[in-house]
């Protein structure tokens, strides 16, 4: 008997008990539930207690059933906590953030709380406060890397076009990581764009896996995407091959035109 | 002038308010002091009042912010009871709160809290028993009747009488019961509804009980204890040095972030702060409602480290939430942060158990926090992996972990890390979210 799924499953029960009303509710899952804990041989002392309440709950009077509703939901609650387990891994991962030290600025809170506000909602106001972050330079703290990283998509191109040009090349290539997990293999709202701050940040070897990794697995824009922006020597040849048979004539043009460069 | 006099007062524009108020909630504390012909008794009405009167020419004083020294209620309601039942006033001599009525001069100076301390406030337990009782009764009536068939009718039933709870000292417990309301008016409960549910229980009954012992015991304030708080009782500063030894510390603030509480109508600043000196985490609260947001001063975030005198906490046995008297500060420097990285601990089985039992048991609404050596952490398309003392966690995805991200891989090894420990119901897992990174030298805020 799986002891978190029983317990799991008399949550869902008592929510449905209450929702119904515990007046007049049907209690039929309790009382087999106890009987199936009944039927269990030498079972253990959390069910042996589990049982108890189960039955106090099925057997109370209208007038004490309230009480044991209470003592019951306390119980698996408790039961639930108990059994809910830390996050461990055994995955073993050895991942290299190689990055230089950046001059981050410490910013109170106070100076950038409305942009990190405006970040967050995507409202109007951003572009205006992006400017003036980067007047004062409140742009170079750490902590908005995150929220400036996640506005690269926005539709309002000019606020991130801003920050594509002005605010993120200050981070170098510590935004990598946070860069790279937004990139959307479908063509969607500024992937383009997101690959530009990509490529700028990469050194050379990055670069050439990613360009690689996007002709092969990239939508049909982001490949014309790439091969319009990024010089010859980061594409390996290999990968053009597939894309001069494509059925986009676009696609195909840009591709010769790649292996004529090489040429 | 003899308290004979005291019957030619006319006190018949209170008289009304006077019945009511011995009707509803009675006067306690009766004293009468016949060598300067003094009246004196206590009011639990709200106002908390303590009115003396003396015979003679405007001779009334009450400690209600709304009455000053002008005939009241309040001292009306000492008069009547003086000329209907003179046997229920205890005899005293050369006490001296009450031989010395407020000078004219500082009409509004209350009794301050010391004096008040001195008597026991039953009434004020039993009035909270009661609303206890009253919430208990009612959140019984909502899953009665069940929430699914509960109509606006009678939710405005419910919210009506849960606005009584007020009276009763229960602020704290009326916004929780309207948070659940609100809960379920919008979406369909889920597991932490059931969740609440307990908590709310728990809170009520555990608190039913410090509340009887309060009586029992005779307790001139209010019972140290963490649930108090969460009915709504606001602890002053004074309250608390009744409890506490006040002390001196360094304080380094490790994160701060603004929460806003529309239930409440309020906002919440919340610092974290890092003892230097015992390595305890600590939290102090800015609370700040909507109605008064330009008389409150924000907090902000501190760079500086704290040197704080006269730190007292509240109750609590979970993380402690801290308030200070004054402090002054000094530029952090390479030693501060020193001496707090060597006070990080090692996580064990034994410190993970622990804190399981504080999540499942305790009746704390703050989060756990724990301050941990690290041997390293790695961050790998978006999975953020942190290795310390044998084991292996996986970081919640938020934006602090986010932040992990910016370092290189070097600066991520042998650290502290600050993180907090919250239930996640969907994965029936903990997640846990870094807070702040010490390395050595410097230290690293991942919020704000």
């Amino acid at each position: 008997m799986n002891f978190l799924k029983v317990i799991k499953e008399s949550k869902s029960a008592l929510l449905a008990i209450i929702s119904e009303g515990i007046e007049v509710a049907d209690l039929s899952f309790f009382e087999s539930l106890h009987k199936d804990l009944l039927e269990i041989n030498s079972p253990g002392k959390s069910l042996q207690v589990f049982a108890r309440a189960l039955r106090k709950f099925t057997e109370a009077k209208k007038s004490e059933r309230m009480q044991a509703f209470w003592e019951l939901n306390s119980l698996i609650e408790r039961f639930y906590v108990s059994l809910c387990s830390f996050p461990e891994t055994s995955q073993k991962v050895i991942a290299q953030n190689v990055c230089e030290s950046v001059e981050y600025k410490n910013v109170k809170y106070s100076e950038i709380k409305h942009l990190v506000a405006a970040l967050a909602s995507r409202n109007g106001s951003m572009l205006n406060l992006v400017r003036e972050s980067i007047i004062r330079e409140t742009y170079k703290s750490r902590q908005l890397v995150p929220y400036f990283v996640d506005c690269l998509d926005i539709r309002h191109s000019e606020t991130a076009e801003l920050i594509a040009k002005e605010i993120l090349p200050f981070f170098g290539r510590s935004i990598v990581k946070l860069t790279y997990q937004k990139i959307d293999f479908k063509h969607s709202v500024g992937q383009e764009r997101i690959i530009n701050v990509l490529l700028a940040s990469m050194d050379v070897g990055e670069k050439k896996g990613f360009v690689s990794e996007l002709l092969l697995n990239g939508d049909t824009l982001l490949r014309k995407h790439i091969l319009k922006t990024v010089e010859p020597e980061f594409i390996n040849k290999r990968e053009l091959a597939p894309l001069i048979d494509s059925r986009s004539v676009e696609l195909r043009d840009l591709a010769l035109g790649m292996v004529e460069k090489y040429t | 002038m003899s308290l004979a006099n005291l019957s030619v007062i006319d006190i018949s524009p209170y008289e009304k308010g006077a019945r009511k108020l011995i009707d509803s909630c009675g006067v306690e504390g009766l004293y009468i002091d016949p060598t300067h012909s003094l009246l004196q008794g206590d009011f639990f009405d709200g106002c908390e009042a303590q009115a003396v009167v003396q015979a003679g020419p405007k001779g009334y004083y009450c400690s209600c912010s709304a009455c000053g020294v002008s005939l009241c209620a309040h001292s009306s309601a000492i008069i009547l009871c003086y000329s209907e039942k003179k046997d229920s006033f205890e005899q005293v001599a050369g006490i001296s709160h009450l031989q010395t009525l407020p000078s004219k001069a500082n009409p509004y100076k209350k009794t301050s809290v010391k004096e008040k301390k001195r008597k026991p406030l039953t009434k004020k337990f039993e009035i909270m028993i009661e609303g206890v009782d009253l919430s208990l009764k009612l959140l019984d009536e909502i899953l009665m009747n069940g929430f699914s068939a509960s109509d606006m009718l009678f939710l405005s039933r419910i919210k009506t009488q849960l606005n009584k709870l007020d009276a009763y000292y229960l602020g704290g417990i009326k916004l929780e019961i309207l948070e659940l309301l609100q809960s379920i008016s919008i979406q369909q409960p889920g597991d932490d509804f059931l969740s609440k549910l307990d908590f709310l229980y728990r809170l009520l009954r555990q608190g039913k009980e410090e509340l009887k012992d309060a009586i029992e015991q005779q307790l001139s304030s209010m019972p140290y204890s963490e649930t108090l708080t969460l009915f709504g009782h606001v602890w002053k500063y004074e309250e608390l040095l009744n409890w506490n030894e006040p002390r001196g510390s360094c304080l380094i603030q490790l994160n701060f972030d603004v929460k806003e509480n529309l239930t409440a109508q309020r906002l919440e600043e919340n610092s974290l702060w890092l003892d230097l000196e015992h390595g305890k985490i600590f939290l102090s609260q800015n609370l700040r409602p909507f109605k008064a947001l330009k008389y409150i001063p924000a907090t902000d975030t501190e760079l500086q480290v704290l040197n704080c005198k006269g730190i007292v906490e509240y109750p609590g046995s979970g993380i402690s939430r801290i308030r200070w008297q004054r402090a002054e500060m000094i530029d952090l420097e390479v030693h501060h942060v020193k001496m707090a990285f060597e006070q990080a601990s090692s996580v064990s089985a034994e410190e993970l158990k622990a804190l399981k039992a504080q999540i499942r048991d305790g009746l704390s609404s703050i989060v756990p926090h724990r301050f941990y050596k690290v041997d390293r952490i790695d961050t790998n398309e978006g999975q953020v992996t942190v290795s310390m003392n044998g084991f292996q966690f996986e970081l919640a995805d938020t934006y602090q972990t986010k932040v992990l991200n910016t370092f290189p891989s070097h600066d991520l090894e042998n650290v502290a890390c600050v993180f907090s420990f919250e239930l996640n119901r969907e994965g029936d897992s903990f997640l846990i979210y870094p807070i702040c990174l010490l390395k050595e030298e410097s230290i690293h805020r991942l919020g704000f």
